[in-house]
């Protein structure tokens, strides 16, 4: 079997194995997490030179899912972390990058991304009335393929699959129909969400607004109290957090800001929690009632999160804080594990978030560099 | 004479003889300044000796006081903010303060306050020790440490103060691989880096190497290990906070993912494999590497554009050889262009980082 046909076959039993675990077979797959996930990370040692390399450097046996070293967030933004060429490059997308480069992850074939990211967020936004017909919109810039945003992509694949129907008239779904995405021009359209909010009432069904926090602050400010209802049941997806923005709020402020302005309950407001180096997502269960308690994220079947020690990378004690380490299984063709460097503590039902490591002194001058390599030196 | 009546250059030559005091081989006052900078440094005692003896400017050229004296605006009162990764900073830091102002203010860092308290307790009355700075409109500052308590700072100040700030940069050093000076450089490029265990702003991060082929690329890596390795153990690595070893490991895995990491002691050299694939080319990214004694051997093709996408950090530039040197130091006059074994040891000339204006930042209205 060639690299490309055992991809395939991986890929097939993860969305197989997607398929259970969301099904009423959830307890019997839940064994097959780990040779499911060993098979990915052999397939990647073998076919993956930077998973190859970092396994080598650690002489790991690859017996156990713990032994598969992760590879650190900063790998996507440093080099490829692939297990196919260039040439077979069917997708790319960046990572928002802070001062330095941004990071790519490429994919060969998106399927598995599209059908689990939907999948899970079917579950986790949609809940009970996931087979009913819902209005989507992204307070969002558009969703264009060389801005290679996978927060984008997401939500694109969120409005064909949980909608589906152009906002007006019989048609059929047009991924960039106007007032479908709210952001652009360096303006918040708000007439476009009262008409998106009015269209879901007219259908008599709930609103699902995907929105990066920053775009909500952004949101309130331009209405400047003014409210906006949204249809009962309707959701908001919250994501993203305000790193390099001028103006930030906490959780909960933001929390009761909206429920004040669309006349939703906190348990209605859903947070996201992604990233560019996975394939997978986490969404917590809504904001708490009483707004101090901490979010809790809970992983879909194929995602486990382990918090470990920064210095050894072992899993921490239970209840203490440790680095996120994930074991994303759709990553197929990428990195199984990936280390970040979000602090999180497992906590019944999930994780939780404690912010970023600190101390990292000198990482601020992370940076790109032209130099013109030497012959062989990596080219 | 009260110091409002001292000169410029006789409060500097009073800060000086201070220091000498406070590091006398043999004395009370110096074994009582190592053992205090055994609890506050984070430096093995040799490697605490080592900077003694090395890297504290004890015995400048009068060009060089003249220069520093010169290059320095008088003020009326001036406020030092001292970091905590390089103890000797502190003397260096004060003699700036001083040629500017008989009226000097200094906020020792709370986890390194060791070399400026004895250079106060040697030189009573020459400077003020204090908790926190009251900066008015007119006064200069001098600040050193992040770009982030440098900007923290700049918010705190008000309209009219003069901020001198030296944030986060780091040194370069530069080989020629064709060069018949290889042992030598490795042994003076270990010296900088095992100064300080590599947490100050001139510490190189970095090594290019110009020339050779792949072969010797990896060959002088390896050699550059072992003489960090053999370094270690006439200078053992102090010791390292949870948040520097997590850089550490996060540096390492990273570094693995695309090539070797050669163990040189504590530290390590990373080298990308030949065949490391990249995001795209030339274009590279790098992660600096952390304290602790890593370097990043990169080969380049062009020695001059490499440098120069490194300038906005670039402190010094340690180099193998003379003609390195000359070929350098003409066009990167902002960064101290020195051979490698030098990088650590700074003419006394001015702020061991150059890259700002001499005249300070004059902080706007808000």
């Amino acid at each position: 079997m060639n690299a490309r046909s055992e991809s395939e076959a991986l890929h097939a039993r993860v969305r197989a194995f997607a398929r259970r675990a969301l099904g009423d077979d959830a307890g019997a797959v839940a064994a097959e997490f780990e040779t499911l996930g060993l098979d990915i990370a052999r397939f990647q040692a073998t076919h993956n030179p930077a998973v190859a390399r970092l396994c080598r450097y650690h002489a790991a046996r690859l017996d156990r899912l713990e032994q598969v070293p992760p590879v650190p967030a900063d790998a996507f933004r440093l080099g490829r972390v692939a297990a196919f060429s260039a040439a077979e490059d069917a997708a790319c997308f960046f990572t928002s990058g802070t001062t330095g480069g941004a990071g790519r992850h490429v994919f060969r074939d998106l399927e598995t991304y599209r059908e689990l990211s939907v999948a899970g967020g079917r579950r986790a936004l949609l809940g009970d009335a996931a087979l009913r017909p819902w209005t989507v919109l992204a307070l969002a810039p558009r969703f264009e393929p060389e801005r290679r945003s996978s927060l984008g992509y997401m939500m694109q694949e969120f409005m064909r699959a949980f909608d589906g129907r152009a906002l007006t008239g019989d048609t059929a779904f047009v991924p960039d129909e106007a007032g479908r995405w709210l952001l652009g021009e360096g303006r918040v359209d708000v007439a476009g969400l009262r008409a998106g909010a009015e269209i879901a009432a007219r259908r008599g069904e709930p609103l699902l607004l995907l929105a990066t926090s920053f775009a909500l602050v952004w949101l309130l400010d331009t209405l400047g109290g003014e409210r906006l209802p949204l249809p009962p049941r309707s959701v908001v997806m919250l994501t993203g957090g305000f790193k390099g923005r001028a103006r930030s709020l906490d959780a909960s402020e933001l929390g009761a800001a909206l429920c004040r302005t669309f006349e939703s309950e906190p348990g209605r407001l859903i947070g996201e929690y992604g990233m560019t180096e996975l394939s997978s997502q986490l969404y917590d269960g809504g904001l708490a009632a009483d707004s101090g308690a901490s979010s809790v994220f809970v992983e879909p079947p194929w995602l486990r999160v382990t918090p470990v020690d920064p210095v050894s990378l072992e899993p921490v004690a239970p209840g203490e804080i440790g680095l996120a380490c994930f074991t994303d299984l759709a990553n197929v063709d990428s990195a199984l594990r990936v280390l970040t460097q979000d602090r999180v503590r497992r906590v019944a039902g999930g994780i939780e978030l404690h912010g970023r490591q600190s101390g990292a002194r000198l990482r601020g001058c992370s940076l790109a560099v032209e130099l013109l390599a030497a012959p062989g030196a990596g080219t | 004479m009260t110091r409002a009546g001292l000169s410029a250059r006789q409060r500097v030559d009073r800060l000086l003889l201070a220091a000498h005091k406070a590091a006398a081989q043999g004395t009370r006052a110096r074994r009582e300044l190592v053992d205090r900078l055994l609890h506050t440094s984070g430096l093995s005692r040799p490697g605490i000796e080592w900077a003694l003896e090395h890297c504290l400017e004890l015995t400048p050229s009068e060009a060089e006081l003249s220069a520093l004296v010169q290059g320095v605006l008088p003020a009326r009162r001036a406020h030092v903010i001292l970091p905590a990764n390089v103890f000797v900073a502190a003397h260096r830091a004060l003699a700036l303060a001083l040629s500017a102002s008989p009226h000097v203010f200094v906020k020792p860092s709370r986890r390194e306050p060791a070399l400026v308290e004895a250079l106060h307790a040697q030189a009573p009355g020459l400077f003020e020790l204090v908790s926190e700075l009251e900066v008015e409109p007119g006064d200069h500052v001098f600040a050193y440490g992040s770009d982030e308590t440098v900007e923290e700072l700049r918010r705190g100040l008000p309209e009219g103060a003069v901020l001198h700030a030296h944030g986060s940069g780091f040194g370069v050093a530069v080989v020629d691989l064709e060069s018949g000076t290889l042992q030598a450089s490795a042994q003076g490029i270990a010296e900088d880096t095992a100064c300080f265990d590599q947490r100050g702003c001139l510490s190189p991060r970095f090594v290019l190497a110009l020339g050779g082929g792949v072969g010797d690329v990896a060959a002088f890596a390896e050699q550059l290990a072992r003489s960090m390795g053999h370094l270690e153990r006439q200078l053992p690595l102090g010791s390292m906070d949870a948040a520097e070893l997590a850089e550490v490991t996060w540096h390492r895995q990273c570094a693995a993912c695309f090539g070797r990491v050669i163990a040189a002691g504590s530290g390590a050299v990373s080298l990308r494999d030949a065949d490391a694939p990249r995001i795209s080319n030339p274009l590279a990214e790098l992660e600096v590497p952390p304290g602790g004694r890593h370097l990043e051997l990169l080969a380049v093709r062009e020695l001059e554009p490499a440098l120069e996408a490194l300038r906005p950090w670039l402190t010094s530039i340690g180099c193998g050889d003379d003609a390195l040197v000359a070929r350098l130091r003409p066009r990167f006059e902002r960064a101290r262009v020195v051979r490698v074994g030098q990088m650590q040891r700074p003419a006394f000339d001015g702020p061991v980082d150059s890259r700002g204006d001499a005249r300070g930042e004059v902080i706007g209205p808000r």
